[in-house]
C-alpha cells in the first residue's frame, strides 16, 4: 500500500485495518486511527503497553504494509550519540592520513607563505570530515534514506534523559545538526515508532511531539481473531476455549498476566501437541508457556480444574 | 497543516471540548490543540468512534489522561447529542432580547428560544462555573439576561391577562423556559465544575489533620496519597547520575582521542550513579497514631519507583516485620491485617527498639534513612535512648515523625523531647501535605 492510496481513500482507517490484517496484524480501530493520524500529520507515534501486546509487531507490520525498510534501534541505559546518530570512521581517517603524509611534500611544493600552505591544506581537512568518513547510526540512517523508512525506537523508556533530549530535534523537524557537517534534513521523513514499557515516565516534551497510543490487553473477541490470524489451523473449539481461559487468568491477580504473545505461543504449543480441546492435565503441563513466574503458575495450578470447566462452559 | 479540508472553527464544539478536558485535569497546550484540530480535519466529524480515537491519541498523554478523556468525551458529546448548528445559526438575531424574547416564547419557536438561551448563557459566562453551589446564581443571571423581569409586562401587552386560558398557557411556557435554563446550567456544571469540586475536596483532605480524616473519606485519601507518591516519583526518578570530579574515565578518554592520533584533547570524567535511597520505616500502630501510620505506609509503598529498598516494621507492644505482608496483597487488605495482628496494643517504644536492635540491626547501613512514626508516648517505660542513638549513628539519618502538634511533645508520658535529641530530625506530620513535603525532602537530600 502506498501513502497516496491511503490519502485518496474514503475510509483510510478501515483501509489500514484490512491492510495490516493482510500482514498478520489484527488492529483495533484505535490502533489504526492512531497510525493513520501519525502518517497523515507526520508525527511520531508513541506506543505504550504491557510486554507482549504487539507494540514492536505494529511497527514491523507497518513497514511491510507500506513496503518501506525498517530501521530498528534497541534502547538501553547509557545509549549515547555515537551509537545513535553517527561516528567518524576513525580507522579510515587514520589510513588516509598515512597515505597523504607522503604526498604532503608534493602538495606544499611552491607554497611561498604559511597562509598559502594553510589554504592548500584546508581542502584536505574538510575532506576528512565529509560524508565519506561518516558512519551513520540508526537515527541518521533513517533521515538519510531517500524513499523513506520506518524507524523503530524500541523501549525508549530504558534510556536516560540526555537521550530523550537528543530525540527531540530529530522527531519534531526530522533533521539533526552535526557540528562538523551542518544540518542533515530528511528528504522523506521517516515513520517513527517509539515503544515504552512504562519503566520510567517519559518527559512531557517528548510526549507532546508524539501521537500517544496505549495498547491494552485485548478483548476476547479481538484476541480470538488474532489467534485465528496467526494460527489458521487451530480448531475453533480449542481457540474459543483457550481464549476464554486466558481472559479468566487476566482477572486473577497475577504478577505477570499473560499478554497476546503468550496466548499465541500457548496456542502454538497446544497445536503442536495435537490437543483438540482443553483439559486439566494439558493445561497443567503447558502452563509454563503462559506464565513466567513460579508463584503465578502455582496460583493458577490450584484452580486449573475450575478455570478449565468455566472456559468450556462459556462456549 | 492539512490542506484540502477546512480546519474546524476555533469557537466550535471542539473548543468547548478542549476546555472541558482542561477542567477534567488534562494538560492541553496550544500545540496539542492545534494537533487536535488537524486530527479532526483528517478524520472528520462524521463517525463518533473514529473521532473519539483520533482525539484520544492526540490529546491524552498517559493512561490516567486516557481514562479521564473517555469520561469527559462521553459526558461532553452526550450533551451535544442535539445538533450544534441549531444553536449556532441564528446568531444574527442575537440583539432581540427583552420584549422580543417574551414574544418569541409565545410564538413557540423552540429552536429560536434555545438559541437565545444559549446566547445568554454564553454572555454570562457559564463555562467559567466552578462549584455546584453557583447554580442558582447563574440561573438567575441568565434569566435576567433574557429579560425576565420585564416578561410579564411585555406579555400583558400581547395577551389578554384577563383570559384564564391564555394566562395559564403563558405560565406553562414561562416555566418550561425556566426549567430549560436550569438544565443548561446543570449541564455546564456537570462538564466544568465537577473536577473543581474534586480538587477542592482533595485540597481539603491534604491539609486537615490526619486524625480528622473520616472513615468515608479514607479511600479518597488513599487515592490522594498515591497521587502524591506519583508526583514525588516523577520528581525524583530523574538525575541518577552525577559526575565524580577528578577521576578520569580512561576508556572514554582514549576513545575520544582516537581521531587525534591518540592525543587526548578531550577528557572525560567518571560518572557516578546516585543510588536510590533505602528506607526503614518503623510505625507505631497503636490507636493514637494508626491513621498517620497507614498513610505513611501507603505513601512509602507507592514510591517503589524511586526507593531502592524498603523495610517496614509495625509495632505497638511488639515489633513485626510487615514488609512481606505489604508486598503481596492489595494495600487496603494488608493494612487491615497489620492492624489486626500488631495494632491497638499499648505502645512500648523501648521494647520495640530492643526488638529491632536484636533482630534487624544488620539492615541499617550508612545509606539507610530510618523513619520512625509515632507520638513518643511510652507509657512510662524505659525509652531505650541508647538504642536509638546507635541506630542514628549507624544510619544516614533518623527522622522522627510525630502526628501530635509540637506543643504537646513532652506532656504526660511523651518522651518526645528526649527522642528528638537522639534523632537527626523530628517533625510533626499532622496532614497529608506535610507528609508529602517531608518525604520529598528526604528523597532530595544529598548524602
Amino acid at each position: 500500500m502506498k501513502m497516496e492510496d491511503l490519502e485518496a481513500s474514503d475510509a483510510p482507517v478501515d483501509g489500514l485495518v484490512s491492510g495490516l490484517e493482510g500482514f498478520g496484524y489484527v488492529a483495533s480501530r484505535r490502533i489504526a486511527t492512531a497510525l493513520y493520524l501519525s502518517l497523515r500529520l507526520k508525527k511520531p507515534i508513541l506506543v505504550e503497553g504491557a510486554a507482549g501486546v504487539g507494540k514492536t509487531e505494529l511497527a514491523l507490520s507497518t513497514s511491510q504494509l507500506l513496503g518501506l525498510p525498517l530501521i530498528r534501534m534497541q534502547c538501553y541505559e547509557g545509549l549515547d550519540e555515537s551509537r545513535v546518530l553517527y561516528e567518524w570512521k576513525y580507522a579510515k581517517q587514520l589510513l588516509y592520513t598515512q597515505l597523504l603524509k607522503e604526498r604532503v611534500g608534493d602538495l606544499l611544493e611552491g607554497a611561498s607563505t604559511m597562509d598559502d600552505a594553510m589554504a592548500r591544506l584546508r581542502g584536505i581537512g574538510d575532506m576528512f570530515f565529509s560524508e565519506d568518513f561518516l558512519q551513520p547510526r540508526p537515527l541518521l540512517q533513517s533521515l538519510m534514506s531517500d524513499q523513506g523508512c520506518v524507524l523503530l525506537i524500541d523501549e525508549v523508556d530504558k534510556t536516560d534523559e540526555a537521550f530523550e533530549a537528543l530525540l527531540l530535534e530529530t522527531l519534531s523537524a526530522y533533521q539533526v545538526s552535526l557540528p562538523e557537517i551542518g544540518v542533515i534534513k530528511a528528504s522523506t521523513p521517516p515513520i517513527v515508532f517509539l515503544t515504552s514499557n512504562n519503566i520510567r515516565e517519559l518527559g512531557d516534551a517528548l510526549k507532546r511531539r508524539c501521537i500517544h497510543l496505549s495498547i491494552p490487553l485485548p478483548s476476547a473477541e479481538l484476541e480470538s481473531r488474532i489467534v485465528e490470524k496467526r494460527l489458521p489451523d487451530i480448531s475453533s473449539q480449542l481457540r474459543g476455549e483457550l481464549v476464554t481461559f486466558v481472559q479468566e487468568l487476566r482477572h486473577m491477580k497475577l504478577r505477570k498476566p499473560p499478554s497476546i504473545s503468550e496466548t499465541v505461543e500457548w496456542a502454538q504449543s497446544l497445536l503442536m501437541l495435537h490437543v483438540e480441546e482443553l483439559g486439566v492435565d494439558v493445561v497443567r503441563e503447558t502452563l509454563n508457556v503462559l506464565l513466567k513466574f513460579e508463584s503465578d503458575v502455582d496460583a493458577v495450578e490450584a484452580q486449573a480444574g475450575d478455570l478449565v470447566r468455566r472456559a468450556k462452559a462459556t462456549r | 497543516m492539512i490542506e484540502g479540508k477546512s480546519v474546524p472553527l476555533a469557537d466550535g464544539p471542539l473548543a468547548g471540548f478542549l476546555a472541558a478536558l482542561r477542567h477534567a485535569g488534562l494538560t492541553i497546550s496550544p500545540a496539542s490543540s492545534i494537533d487536535a484540530y488537524e486530527a479532526v480535519a483528517a478524520v472528520g466529524y462524521s463517525d463518533r468512534e473514529t473521532l473519539r480515537d483520533a482525539l484520544c491519541v492526540t490529546l491524552a498523554k498517559s493512561e490516567m489522561d486516557e481514562a479521564r478523556f473517555e469520561q469527559c468525551f462521553d459526558r461532553f458529546f452526550r450533551h451535544h447529542e442535539e445538533p450544534t448548528e441549531r444553536a449556532a445559526k441564528p446568531r444574527e438575531t442575537a440583539s432581540t432580547s427583552g420584549g422580543g424574547f417574551a414574544q418569541l416564547m409565545l410564538t413557540g419557536d423552540a429552536v429560536m428560544v434555545d438559541a437565545q438561551i444559549a446566547r445568554a448563557a454564553r454572555t454570562v459566562g457559564v463555562r467559567q462555573v466552578q462549584y455546584g453551589f453557583q447554580r442558582n446564581i447563574l440561573v438567575g443571571r441568565i434569566l435576567r439576561e433574557l429579560g425576565m423581569p420585564d416578561w410579564d409586562r411585555d406579555v400583558a401587552q400581547l395577551v389578554d391577562t384577563g383570559n384564564d386560558e391564555d394566562l395559564a398557557q403563558w405560565q406553562a411556557t414561562r416555566n418550561a423556559v425556566i426549567s430549560k435554563v436550569k438544565a443548561v446550567v446543570d449541564r455546564q456544571i456537570d462538564l466544568y465544575a465537577s473536577n473543581a469540586a474534586q480538587q477542592m475536596r482533595e485540597e481539603r483532605l491534604a491539609n486537615i489533620d490526619i486524625a480528622a480524616i473520616r472513615p468515608e473519606d479514607r479511600q479518597a485519601a488513599i487515592r490522594l496519597v498515591r497521587k502524591m507518591a506519583k508526583a514525588l516519583a516523577t520528581q525524583h526518578s530523574r538525575r541518577r547520575k552525577r559526575a565524580r570530579r577528578g577521576q578520569l574515565d580512561m576508556r572514554k578518554t582514549i576513545r575520544q582521542a582516537m581521531p587525534h592520533e591518540g592525543i587526548p584533547f578531550q577528557l572525560s570524567w567518571k560518572q557516578q550513579s546516585v543510588d536510590r535511597p533505602k528506607f526503614i520505616v518503623l510505625c507505631d500502630v497503636s490507636r493514637s497514631v494508626v491513621n498517620a501510620a497507614q498513610f505513611l505506609l501507603v505513601l512509602m509503598y507507592s514510591l517503589n519507583e524511586v526507593v531502592d529498598q524498603l523495610h517496614a516494621f509495625a509495632f505497638s507492644d511488639r515489633l513485626e516485620d510487615v514488609g512481606r505482608v505489604l508486598d503481596g496483597d492489595d494495600i487496603d487488605v494488608a493494612i487491615e491485617r497489620i492492624l489486626r495482628e500488631v495494632g491497638f496494643g499499648s505502645t512500648s517504644y523501648g521494647d520495640a527498639f530492643s526488638a529491632f536492635a536484636e533482630r534487624y540491626m544488620h539492615l541499617v547501613d550508612r545509606h539507610t534513612s530510618v523513619i520512625i512514626l509515632g507520638d513518643g508516648r511510652n507509657n512510662y517505660g524505659d525509652p531505650q535512648l541508647d538504642i536509638l542513638d546507635r541506630i542514628r549513628r549507624q544510619s544516614r539519618r533518623v527522622v522522627w515523625l510525630n502526628p501530635e502538634a509540637e506543643r504537646s511533645w513532652g506532656t504526660g508520658d511523651s518522651e518526645m523531647p528526649a527522642y528528638r535529641r537522639f534523632s537527626t530530625m523530628a517533625r510533626t506530620c499532622g496532614s497529608l501535605s506535610e507528609l508529602q513535603t517531608i518525604i520529598g525532602d528526604m528523597l532530595r537530600a544529598p548524602r
